[in-house]
Parts: C-alpha cells; sequence; structure tokens
C-alpha cells in the first residue's frame, strides 16, 4: 500500500517537473524557417548538385575512375593541352552527392554547385550532358584562383 | 422546459405541443451541432499551436493570416474530399455505423450542458448521470470500429479500448459521488448554484467544491485522470498509439469517417472539461461572489473550460503513456478502492463539520 | 531461427501467403494471433519486419525478417577502389556516418601502414563524438516517440540540427559525410569551427539536463522500461552484443578504453555502465540511460580534443592509384551502437578481394527474439526501440 502511494507521489511530483520543462519550452521562441519565404544561409562547403565547365574540362576520366556509382560519362578529342570532351554527361539519378569527382580533377573544372533545390519534371532531364547543355555564364564572372582540395566556388548555379 | 409552453402559447398556439416541442429540440440540437463543430476547430487549432510552441515549433502559420486559426477548415475540406474506402472484408454494417456511433455519443452529452444559468438545450434533473451515460457509447463506437475494420491492430486497438473505457467508467462516477452529496441533486444548473457560497459562508472560490474539504480536492485530481482516461488522451491514449498500432482503431478509416473520430475526441474532451468545470470549479461563478461579476455567465464557463481544455494538451505533450496493464492496476487497485474512501471521508467530513 | 519448431515453422510458411480462407482457418483453429509488425511501421525504426504470434497481448514469439535494405554493400566493395568506398560505409549506418568512415579508414591504414597526421586525429575525434552525440540524440528523441512522450522527440532534434549544421559546415553533408578518409580528412576545419562547436557544447548540458527531467526520470517512463528486457550480462556477451547494450548489462567494456585507438588514451573521460539504479540490471531503462550518460563524456572528450588540436597538415600524403600491400586486416572501432569492425582482404590491387563489415546492429538484433518471449507488446515495442537498431548496417 505504501509502495502504491510512494509510486503516485513520485509519479506526480515527476510529472510537474517534466510539466514545468515543457511550459518553460512554450514560452521560448520556435525555431523554424519559413521555408521558401525565409531560408537558412548555406555554408561555403555545401556540395549542391555537381556541374562541370566543359570549358576548363580536359576530359582526363579522373572524376569517371573515382566516383563510386559510375555516374559520370566522358568522351574527349584531341591530345594533350588540346584535349576536350565532346561529351560529357553526369547521370543525376545514381549520383550521391559525394564530392569525389571535385577532389581529383586537376583542372577544378567539376565542382559542387550551391543549388540543392532541385526539381525535374521528366526523368530525361536527369542525364545531363554538359558539352550540349553548358552553364549559364554569370555577369561579372571572374576567373577561379586554385583552391585545396574539393572546395567550391560560391556563386555559381547549377540550372 | 418553461420556454416550450411559452413558444406553444405565444406564436405557435395552431400546431399541436408534441410538434413545437420536436421543432425546439431540432433547433437546440442544430445550435448544438454548430457549437460541436466550432469547439473542434478552435481545439484542433489550439492543439495543433500548443503542441508546436511546447516543441520549438510554429504550428500552422500560413492559413487565414493570424496563426493559422482555418486550418482546421482547410483539413476538413480535404478530408472530405477524400476516397471512402472501405476494406473488402470488413464488416461493412458495423464499420459504417462506428463513427457515427463515436460522435454521436460525444455529441449526445452536450443536450444536458447548460453554459449559464438558464442557457442549456435541455436541463435534465438527471444531468450528470445523463452525461456519463452518453459518454459510455462512445465506447461502444470504439470496440465496434476495431472489429469491422478486419485488421489485426485495430482490433488490439479496439480491445484496449474496451477493458479501458470500461474500467474508467467506475472510479468516474465514484469520484463524483461526493460532489452529489454536497450538492444534493444531480441537476447541473442547481450543483452550480449550491457552489455560490462555501466555508462560513464566504462566497466566490472559497464556494468551488474543489476548496470545501480535501477530499473534495482528492476527488477532483481523480476525476480529471478518469476523464483523460475516458477521452483516450495521454498518458492514457493506448488504443489510439501512433507508435504501437499504427493508429489503432481508427487505422482503416478514410476521409470523413476519420473527421468524425477526430471532431469527436475533442467533443469528448470538452464535455470532460465542461463537467470537471460545473461540478468541481463552479461553472459560471467567478472567483468574486456573484454580486460582483462582471464578466457574463458563458464568458466564465468557457475561460475555465479552456483552462481544463489548456491542462489536458499539457499532459498530453509532456508525460509518455501507461502500459495496458499498468493502466487497469492504477484504475482498480488504485483509484476505485480511493474512490469508495472518498465517498466515506467526505460523509463524514460532512458529518462532523457541515452538519448535515 | 531457433526457438520455432517444426509445426510453428509450417504454420509461418503457410500465413506468408495473402489467402484468407487459410487466415480464418487459422484464426479459428487456435486462439492465437499472427501479427506483422511489417517492414512499414511507426516503431520499428527503419524497414525491419518482426512477426508475432501472440496470445492475446502477450508475445510467445517474435521472428525477426530483415534484408529489406539489402544494397549489397560487401560486394561493392570488391569493386571499386579503397578511397571511393568512403561513400558506402557513410550508407552504412547511415546515422553515425563519420564513425563508419573513420572505420574503414583505420582499417586501410593499419593494412598499409599509414600514419595519419596529429591534426587529423583530432579533428577526427572532435567530429566522431560530435556524431555519436547526434545518433544517442536520435535514440532518445525516438524512444521517447514509441513511448508516447512526443516532446523530447522534437526537443533532441533541434540540438541535433545544431550539430548537423556544425559538421555541414566542414564536410558539405548533414547525413553521409564522406569527411574522413584513408590518411587523414577531406578539408581543414574552418576558422569558424572551434568557436561553434565550443558554443554549442557548453549549451547543450543544460539541454540535456531538461531532457533528463522531461523523460528520464519521469514516473511512468521508468515503470514503462523498467524490469522490461533485462539482458544478462553473459547473455550479451554470448549473442554478441556490444556496445551501450553491452554496458547497460553491467559490462564494463568500452574499446575507445580498453583497446585504444587513435588518439583516445589523451582523454580523460569515463565508461559509462548500467548500474540497475531502476529495476534489474541490463533493462531498457539502463540501455536508455547509458546512451543519455554517453552523450556527457562525448562533450567532455570533446572540449578536451578542441583545447589541444596542434598545427600540421590534415591529411598524410596517399597516392592516387593507391594500391595497399597484399594481406588482410582486421580492424574494429567503437560506433554509437556498438562495435563496427571492417576486414579487407587485398591482393596488392587498388581493389580489394574482399570487404567483409561487422555491423553492430545486426547481432544485436539476434537477441531480440530471446528476449522477447510472454512479454506484451508495448514491452517489445520498448525492447526494439532501446536496441536502437539502423537497418542500414543490419542489411547492408
Amino acid at each position: 500500500m505504501v509502495n502504491i502511494l510512494q509510486e503516485v507521489f513520485e509519479g506526480i511530483t515527476t510529472s510537474l517537473k517534466g510539466m514545468k520543462v515543457t511550459l518553460r519550452e512554450l514560452f521560448s521562441p520556435g525555431c523554424t524557417l519559413q521555408y521558401p519565404d525565409e531560408r537558412r544561409i548555406m555554408p561555403e562547403r555545401l556540395r549542391g548538385m555537381v556541374v562541370n565547365d566543359p570549358s576548363r574540362c580536359i576530359a582526363c576520366n579522373a572524376c569517371v575512375n573515382v566516383c563510386p556509382v559510375g555516374c559520370i560519362e566522358c568522351e574527349g578529342e584531341g591530345k594533350g593541352k588540346e584535349r576536350r570532351p565532346i561529351r560529357f554527361a553526369i547521370d543525376y539519378r545514381k549520383c550521391c552527392w559525394c564530392a569525389l569527382c571535385t577532389e581529383v580533377c586537376p583542372t577544378e573544372s567539376i565542382f559542387m554547385s550551391e543549388d540543392y533545390e532541385t526539381v525535374f519534371q521528366d526523368r530525361t532531364q536527369l542525364i545531363r550532358d554538359f558539352c550540349s547543355n553548358p552553364i549559364p555564364p554569370k555577369p561579372g564572372d571572374k576567373k577561379r584562383t586554385t583552391k585545396p582540395l574539393g572546395v567550391p566556388l560560391s556563386g555559381r548555379v547549377a540550372f | 422546459m418553461h420556454f416550450v409552453p411559452y413558444l406553444h402559447e405565444q406564436f405557435l398556439s395552431a400546431w399541436p405541443a408534441s410538434v413545437v416541442v420536436l421543432l425546439v429540440a431540432l433547433i437546440g440540437a442544430g445550435i448544438m451541432l454548430a457549437w460541436v463543430a466550432l469547439v473542434a476547430l478552435v481545439a484542433v487549432w489550439a492543439e495543433r499551436k500548443v503542441s508546436a510552441h511546447m516543441q520549438a515549433r510554429l504550428g500552422p502559420i500560413y492559413v487565414g493570416g493570424f496563426h493559422g486559426w482555418l486550418q482546421t477548415v482547410a483539413d476538413g475540406l480535404k478530408l472530405f474530399l477524400k476516397e471512402d474506402i472501405i476494406p473488402a472484408m470488413a464488416d461493412k454494417w458495423l464499420y459504417i455505423q462506428a463513427p457515427v456511433l463515436v460522435f454521436g455519443g460525444a455529441f449526445l452529452a452536450y443536450a444536458a450542458i447548460p453554459f449559464g444559468p438558464k442557457l442549456v438545450v435541455s436541463d435534465l434533473n438527471i444531468g450528470v448521470f445523463y452525461i456519463l451515460a452518453m459518454s459510455a457509447i462512445v465506447a461502444v463506437g470504439i470496440i465496434m470500429a476495431g472489429w469491422a475494420s478486419h485488421n489485426k491492430w485495430s482490433l488490439y486497438g479496439g480491445m484496449r479500448t474496451a477493458a479501458q473505457f470500461l474500467s474508467y467508467e467506475i472510479p468516474s462516477a465514484l469520484h463524483l459521488m461526493p460532489v452529489i452529496m454536497y450538492a444534493g441533486t444531480l441537476n447541473l444548473g442547481e450543483i452550480v448554484r449550491s457552489q455560490e457560497t462555501g466555508l462560513f459562508g464566504w462566497a466566490g472560490i472559497f464556494g468551488w467544491y474543489l476548496f470545501r474539504n480535501p477530499f473534495l480536492f482528492l476527488s477532483f485530481i481523480c476525476y480529471y485522470i478518469s476523464s483523460l482516461a475516458e477521452t483516450n488522451r495521454t498518458p492514457f491514449d493506448l488504443p489510439e498509439t501512433e507508435s504501437e498500432l499504427v493508429a489503432g482503431y481508427h487505422t482503416e478509416y478514410t476521409g470523413i469517417r476519420f473527421a468524425f473520430f477526430f471532431m469527436a475526441e475533442y467533443a469528448n474532451m470538452f464535455v470532460a472539461a465542461a463537467l470537471s468545470t460545473l461540478l468541481f470549479c463552479g461553472g459560471w461563478n467567478g472567483v468574486l461572489s456573484r454580486n460582483i461579476q462582471y464578466l457574463p455567465d458563458p464568458v466564465v464557463f468557457l475561460l475555465k473550460c479552456s483552462a481544463f481544455i489548456f491542462l489536458t494538451m499539457w499532459l498530453r505533450w509532456t508525460l509518455p503513456r501507461f502500459r495496458i496493464d499498468q493502466l487497469m492496476a492504477l484504475c482498480w487497485k488504485f483509484l476505485i478502492p480511493l474512490g469508495l474512501l472518498n465517498i466515506v471521508g467526505s460523509a463524514l467530513w460532512m458529518y462532523i463539520f457541515e452538519q448535515v | 531461427m531457433t526457438g520455432v519448431g517444426e509445426e510453428a515453422m509450417d504454420v509461418d510458411l503457410k500465413s506468408l501467403g495473402f489467402r484468407v480462407e487459410e487466415r480464418r482457418t487459422l484464426a479459428s483453429g487456435s486462439d492465437e494471433l499472427l501479427i506483422n509488425m511489417g517492414p512499414q511501421h511507426p516503431s520499428t525504426h527503419g524497414v525491419l519486419r518482426l512477426l508475432l504470434r501472440t496470445d492475446g497481448e502477450e508475445i510467445q514469439e517474435a521472428v525477426p525478417f530483415m534484408g529489406y535494405l539489402h544494397r549489397c554493400a560487401e560486394k561493392i566493395g570488391e569493386n571499386v577502389p579503397y578511397d571511393t568506398y568512403t561513400p558506402y560505409t557513410d550508407r552504412l549506418d547511415y546515422l553515425s556516418s563519420m564513425n563508419n568512415n573513420w572505420a574503414w579508414a583505420m582499417t586501410v591504414e593499419k593494412l598499409a601502414g599509414i600514419e595519419v597526421p596529429q591534426r587529423a586525429e583530432y579533428i577526427r575525434v572532435i567530429v566522431a563524438e560530435l556524431n555519436r552525440i547526434a545518433s544517442h540524440l536520435v535514440m532518445v528523441g525516438t524512444y521517447g516517440l514509441d513511448l508516447g512522450a512526443f516532446t523530447p522527440f522534437l526537443l533532441t532534434f533541434r540540438e541535433r540540427e545544431e550539430i548537423l549544421d556544425i559538421l555541414e559546415e566542414i564536410s558539405g553533408g548533414r547525413l553521409c559525410y564522406g569527411y574522413i578518409r584513408i590518411g587523414g580528412v577531406t578539408d581543414d576545419i574552418t576558422p569558424t569551427f572551434a568557436t561553434k562547436c565550443r558554443a554549442f557544447l557548453r549549451q547543450y548540458v543544460s539541454k540535456l539536463d531538461a531532457i533528463n527531467e522531461l523523460l528520464s526520470y519521469n514516473r511512468i517512463f521508468i515503470r514503462r522500461t523498467a524490469n522490461v528486457g533485462p539482458l544478462s550480462a553473459e547473455k550479451a556477451i554470448a549473442c554478441g552484443c556490444t556496445g551501450p547494450i553491452l554496458r547497460a548489462s553491467g559490462v564494463d567494456w568500452d574499446l575507445r578504453r580498453d583497446e585504444p585507438y587513435s588518439i583516445y588514451d589523451k582523454f580523460d573521460w569515463n565508461v559509462c555502465v548500467g548500474k540497475g539504479e531502476k529495476g534489474q540490471l541490463g533493462d531498457t531503462w539502463d540501455r536508455y540511460m547509458v546512451r543519455v550518460r554517453e552523450m556527457y563524456e562525448c562533450v567532455k572528450i570533446c572540449e578536451q580534443a578542441l583545447e589541444g588540436i596542434p598545427e600540421g597538415p590534415f591529411r598524410a600524403k596517399v597516392p592516387r592509384n593507391f594500391k595497399p600491400p597484399a594481406g588482410e586486416c582486421y580492424f574494429r572501432a567503437e560506433n554509437p551502437r556498438g562495435e563496427l569492425a571492417f576486414y579487407v582482404v587485398s591482393d596488392g590491387s587498388k581493389r580489394p578481394v574482399r570487404v567483409k563489415v561487422r555491423g553492430p546492429s545486426f547481432c544485436n538484433l539476434s537477441v531480440v527474439q530471446e528476449l522477447s518471449r510472454n512479454m506484451l507488446v508495448s514491452d517489445f515495442v520498448a525492447v526494439v526501440g532501446s536496441f536502437d537498431l539502423v537497418m542500414g548496417e543490419v542489411d547492408r
């Protein structure tokens, strides 16, 4: 009998303590961002969608070989310094956004853009050939400086 | 109702009395239905906002401008437009009747709830008894829903409800007994009137049965806990546990049928809050004596009901839920003996201190 | 599957089809129910199917079926180079991705004899412990949700968001980082990383105390979890359980202290062992509380590591076409869920011959069937939740 009373008493006191915590939370401000009206400021190293700039690409196939899921296809022509890709396609159905390709690129032509709000209406849009569909140039686009492994530039959007 | 003969004589003398009674009943039911819809609307919105702010979120913000107050209407419309699916193996008649019973039981109880001294659809002499009885119809509906869904998880929900609901009817009634003893009547209006003066003739808050004697205070707490179990609210929401039984007895229900269950839960919650207010907290009597009451009676009553509803929501979002055997142990081993003790204790107190 | 007799096996297989008459004869023949806590269920974390044979509410038998998340991670290990395999290790136990990466990196480093610079070691410890906190927060939150306490879920996830923001700043990802690589880490930490970490850790302890007040010491929670599903130390060791589950059963074993890897021997922290405070030793409350207490210890380790980060390179020079020497290597690390181990067989080429993953949740899951006899369904949900299973590493 005493056991039951003790339990009930403890139950009520611990519940009241819990209610105090909830009451305190009730009067604290919420931490929800009203997306899409309010957006988070993304960090510089955000791994957005993978994008390739065919003007800098030398079709060395380093990214093709390092990709864990094999989503990059690249065909190039020319030799040495004049080598350029004629077809560079990324299959976004497979890309796992791991950024391994950006680390091994010698010319930093492939990079992770800032774009994370990616919507496609059609599956055929998911395989993008950058040679026929290059990145639109931004006004005031400066030449990139070399950066250590894997750091993307800010301000470049994929689509 | 005195209202009916008055209406009959003055305006509708051409019609027979029974028709006038029926007309008044239908109008009353219509008003109450509108009220129940309003209660459900506000309660669902309040629940979402309260729960959101307790969880560091914001809740509905967008729909309707001010903090999303039309969100429930939008959700109701959405549910209305959903496809009505009845499982192929379900017991069709029972499946369709279950939400009717659940909502009907909750709705019928509104007939006897007074919002003010003369503001009641039907001033029953057995008001308390009637409300408890109508709330029990909800249990039948839930068991029907659990069985008719032809789903083992729903069956679990239904069976748990059968045990929980019917068991907690007893402490509910037992803990209301001391109040009935004090008031001497089951009529809700009379009970509130008898709370106008209390200890030593002091009025206002001292008249509330809550503060009249320690046994009544205990009664209040235990009745509140039982009412939480009756309305399937956490910590007693086993029949509809989201994490164990998918959705319990209303797993298979879609669209407007689910809306009925949902509305019935909040309607029930209001009835429980109303009963607690009327019987223990002075109903529409204010904190000060009746002579210096500034707010109108229904407003005071609704404020008190809202406080209880807020408390119910606060408890829901704080406490984990009981297991079924712990729930039953709480009822049979703790609340029922305490109820009987309370009746005896209250009676003794009345005899010794109040010379009744 | 032990414990399932021949007749029971026949009954199981028959009822797995969807022929209604069969189900009806089953129901009328005996009083027991065969219920599927199917792959889609709110409280089997992830896609775990549990077939329950119940007598009313008491479970007579609970048979786990796994494989719904099998993605051939071990087979793929034979087809990709060593560094490329890192994203696959991320996705094994997706809630503690840094720890998985670290175990894989250490296995290959041990095989190839690569020495990791000190700065990288410190960074690895910090991010791994932060990820441990995040993983335990998920367990605490979802466990409360399983038992009906809705609020701790959101409070823990709000704290977890802070950690994820910090880790996103240095790695770019929020759940699967791929940050810890063979030889070091991908990138150096940003200048604001240390300040943000310190700010987070400073305010985190009080939040943890609030969650304790709200959930851990709540009488209803204790009634639901104390004396439920006690796992004795002998059974835990016999079944290969590791991690917080083993420690909750009273066994004082933590790989970070007993077989220290990396720089764990430089830090001063305690191993949290269950003591049977609220009931039997090794019950679900112990399993839950060990994780909560471990979070306090992780904070300590992080703070000590942040004090002592030296300058230097953040990654050892690993050749582009990395070819470790031929041989095999087994290495185990202490993950939030237990002991994650990698066994790598190499023949000197740039791809492994065999990668075998010893997932902690896989071995922990095997105990569930034993523990669940004669238990109510509500208790069973509590037990499965306390094991903190992530199907990614059960199924791989």
